[in-house]
């Protein structure tokens, strides 16, 4: 027998309370492991026995009506065709529904579960061990057959230095793909990473015979649409799969993108019936679209986005405790989300929306905007009306172009710090601009940003730049060993319960700190036209438009 | 006149390598670099230099210049960065589309700018002139960008009398190309009108002081063949020249109009290209539209000359 099988019919017998607990102890030790290791296999196979559940193909909805040619708006062309290596949503809107994912995040679930897409199935056969089962009769466009050598291929492909990708701090708990067999695949990992198969579900696979160049010009997926062309500036086209492997899928022939940078003349373009998708309009204008016939909002499930703000601690004034805690009650919160978003959203300081399960109450009220307790912390800190030795407190605000509810909020907070006798600049600086300030050559104090996955598994939520980890990627550059501590060990544990407890205890210490601002969570909302059916909006802008139909 | 247009074309020549030095170098010294708009907020410093290399950028800018300058010599303006596509395509897809809003907006602002600018001259302090007047400070005055959406607004989304569909080719369908060109031509064509209006009010004032007016009227010529047989025929001299500046301009200063519209031309592509930090088509478009620039300067020159026969280019003229 193997030792695997032997460890297996251990478990079995601590499932079904056929053995005491001496026997227990006796039994491990004879495998060399110890008791919390069959603890947390068991607890591996109560996760696993949910997640080997079976995803079927979906069947297509006999109501749909199959054709048409979909119109889409978005603000701008992708800056690149590699969708591993960009992380803007133009590119996601698109390169989505060129390529597959191992999983995906199903939109149309209020739980936004993570369901099988490339994959119909997987199994933590132990701990640091996730087994993939693959579809059968995948192909690529280009006609090479789909197998778990290109999930091996782009796994490492994504984890490669030379490929630069920003995905590749989400899988830093892989240590190595090995492929069983032509449509089974085992993820080798570091440490217990339950997130693991939703963080696949941000991994497009592409075929292992991709090249650098093809990869940028003419990408090659299995997705349900394939790409035709495009003429930066006007639109790119894509064409529906003939030979896509969830059968009556998908039902529209083509989708044509147009990068329209103006949201009002979007709006605009909506309006007048010659658009049928617009991504993301202004928050102010969903009470329009929504009184205008020909329209419809669709609006995320769940608000996984929202706002935040990284504080830089690698300099002064926001090196010091005292100050950022001071900027953390001078942040108005509920009028920002009242006076600049329309009212849509809410304050929350939490990382999680105040549904999930890992929020902790403590944020029902943290950071509640009070000037004198800001000026509290910054006499803490030796600041008497903003100076120190004479010293004027100075700081600036960034944030990139395109967001006046962004360049509000900023004078906001300027205008709320002044009272307390502080200098805030405020920046607006064009994309490229902005990205060189706070991450490549970094040269701000506080900037405006927001994140996701305030919805999902905590773990997955954690591993965003916001909050993980320490060194380059963390933009806010913090360094504190209890919350990176915190981030791994609610990472690797398995029990929910105690999972919690450790979420619980990062919320607490993350308020005490303040490494960087929570502001709350925004609604993310798209525009469609009346006849557009099927969408659900994607919370990470992977928007899915295999089950989109048109009413017409 | 041969020769003239040879020496011009010749000193042009440097002026171009002058004016592509000092874009490469400007663009060269903005903060931000294509790598970095890629990755986004993944852009940590070794990404970004990962990415550089690849692209080519993480040589010394002489040695790009250098690099480029070569491949321009040999008919080569490169690829761009974020789209792989031969930089000539790029720009030989906007440049038709620039050139038919400037010339339909320029049409629009002449069909304003000459009947506004002759009543004006020529019933001076009425108020008619006050008219033509105000509505050309108007032009000139009202930002491009807030007509444009407003006009986006009203005739496109609100009245729907023309569709917003961005741009349709006039060999493709001129009903339907015309449809989706006049409102960003409107827009234009008013602002453009303003400064022709004014222009060419004074022009004609400037004529109707001459000598050869007074003689025209002292023969018993009728007022209306004094106009348009003497003055304004005179008039329109300096007016097409200041017509022939305005469509130089136009072919880089655009930007804004195609912008709002989403029109695919040379000024989007910039803007998007500046943006991007796009740094091959950045500097394609520049040269290309330099290059419009210079010779339509020559253009015009040689127009005039043909318009004024007291005005000749070439050995001995101006």
């Amino acid at each position: 027998m193997t030792e695997r099988n032997d460890m297996q019919i251990l478990v079995d017998d601590v499932l079904h309370g056929r053995i005491d607990r001496r026997q227990l102890v006796k039994r491990a030790a004879a495998l060399g492991i110890a008791v919390p290791g069959i603890l947390a296999l068991r607890a591996v196979e109560e996760v696993s026995a949910q997640e080997t559940s079976n995803f079927p193909i979906p069947a297509p909805d006999p109501a749909a009506k199959v054709g048409g040619s979909l119109r889409a708006i978005v603000v701008d062309d992708p800056q690149s065709l590699n969708i591993l290596v960009t992380q803007l949503a133009q590119s996601r809107n698109v390169m989505d529904n060129v390529y597959d994912t191992l999983t995906y995040l199903d939109a149309a679930d209020p739980t936004f579960a993570i369901k099988g897409r490339l994959a119909s199935g997987w199994v933590f056969t132990e701990p640091t061990k996730l087994d993939f089962t693959l579809r059968e009769g995948v192909t690529f466009h280009g006609g090479e057959t789909f197998t778990a050598d290109d999930v091996k291929w782009t796994i490492e492909y994504v984890k490669n230095p030379e490929t630069a990708s920003p995905n590749a701090s989400i899988l830093a708990q892989i240590d190595t793909v090995e492929v069983i067999d032509s449509l089974t695949v085992r993820f080798n990992l570091t440490a217990p990473w339950p997130a693991l198969p939703a963080d696949l579900s941000t991994i497009q696979i592409f075929s292992k015979s991709a090249t650098p160049d093809q990869i940028l010009s003419q990408p090659n997926g299995t997705g349900p649409f394939v790409w035709k062309e495009w003429v930066p500036g006007d639109h790119i086209t894509i064409t529906k799969n003939p030979d896509y492997w969830m059968t009556g899928f998908p039902y529209l022939d083509e989708i044509v993108y147009r990068p329209i940078k103006e949201k009002s003349t979007s709006l605009a373009v909506m309006e007048a019936g010659d658009a049928d998708v617009f991504f993301t309009p202004e928050l102010k204008d969903k009470e329009v679209i929504e009184g205008n016939a020909q329209l419809k909002a669709a609006v995320s499930l769940q608000n996984d986005m929202g706002w935040v703000m990284y504080l830089n601690n690698s300099r002064a004034p926001l090196n010091d405790q005292n100050i950022r805690l001071a900027v953390a009650y001078a942040v108005d919160r509920r009028t920002y989300f009242e006076a600049f978003q329309a009212g849509q959203g809410a304050k929350n300081t939490s990382p999680w929306s105040d549904k999930h399960w890992a929020y902790n109450a403590i944020n029902d009220d943290a950071f509640e905007y009070d000037l004198e307790k800001a000026n509290s912390y910054l006499e803490a800190a030796g600041y008497v009306d903003g100076k120190k030795d004479g010293e004027q407190l100075t700081m600036n605000i960034v944030f990139p172009a395109g967001y006046p509810e962004l360049k509000q909020g900023s004078e906001m907070f300027q205008a709320s710090m002044l009272e307390i006798g502080v200098d805030v600049k405020v920046e607006e600086l064009e994309l490229a601009t902005w990205i060189d300030r706070i991450v490549t050559n970094p040269d701000y104090d506080l900037s405006w940003d927001n994140h996701a996955q305030r919805s999902v598994d905590p773990a997955w939520t954690l591993s965003l730049a916001f909050f993980f980890p320490p060194g380059p990627q963390n933009i806010s550059q913090y360094q504190d060993e209890e919350i990176t501590g915190l981030i791994a060990a609610g990472g690797s544990e398995l029990d929910q319960a105690k999972r919690k407890e450790i979420y619980d205890r990062f919320q607490q210490r993350w308020n005490d700190i303040s490494p960087g601002i929570i502001v709350g969570e925004m609604v993310l909302f798209h525009c469609l036209a009346a006849e557009v059916e099927g969408f659900a909006a994607h919370p990470l802008y992977f928007q899915d438009f295999r089950t989109v139909w048109l009413n017409r | 006149m041969a020769s003239y247009i040879i020496r011009r074309l010749m000193q042009a020549i440097p002026t171009l390598f002058l004016i592509s030095g000092i874009v490469f170098l400007v663009v060269d010294f903005i903060p931000g670099s294509t790598a970095a708009v890629m990755l986004g907020q993944g852009a940590t410093p070794e990404k970004v230099a990962i990415l550089s290399k690849q692209l080519g950028l993480d040589r010394p800018m002489p040695v790009r210049y250098g690099i480029w300058l070569g491949d321009v010599l040999r008919g080569d303006l490169g690829e761009s960065s974020i789209s792989r596509q031969p930089v000539w395509t790029l720009v030989g897809r906007a440049l038709p589309v620039t050139l038919y809003l400037t010339l339909f907006a320029l049409f629009i602002a002449i069909i304003i700018a000459i009947p506004a600018g002759t009543i004006s001259a020529i019933k001076r302090n009425s108020w008619a002139d006050l008219l033509c007047t105000t509505f050309a400070l108007l032009g000139l005055s009202i930002p491009g960008f807030w007509l444009a959406i407003q006009f986006v607004y009203l005739f496109g989304a609100k009245l729907q009398w023309v569709p917003l569909q961005g741009y349709i080719s006039p060999r493709e369908d001129f009903v339907e190309s015309v449809k989706t060109m006049i409102l960003p031509a409107l827009t234009l064509g008013i602002f453009l009108a303003g400064p022709l209006t004014r222009y060419l009010r004074s022009s004609v004032l400037q004529t109707l002081s001459y000598e050869f007016v007074l003689v025209a009227r002292a023969k018993g010529l009728s007022e209306r063949r004094v106009l348009f047989s003497h003055t304004l025929r005179t008039s329109l001299i300096p007016f097409v020249t200041a017509v022939g500046i305005q469509f130089g301009y136009l072919l880089g200063g655009a930007a804004v109009i195609e912008t709002v519209f989403t029109l695919p031309g040379v000024g989007y592509m910039a803007v998007n290209a500046i943006n991007d930090r796009d740094f091959p088509v950045v500097q394609g478009v520049v040269l290309v539209v330099a290059t419009g620039f210079l010779l339509i300067n020559i253009l015009v020159d040689v127009i005039y000359s043909i318009l004024d026969p007291r005005i000749r280019v070439g050995r001995g003229g101006s």
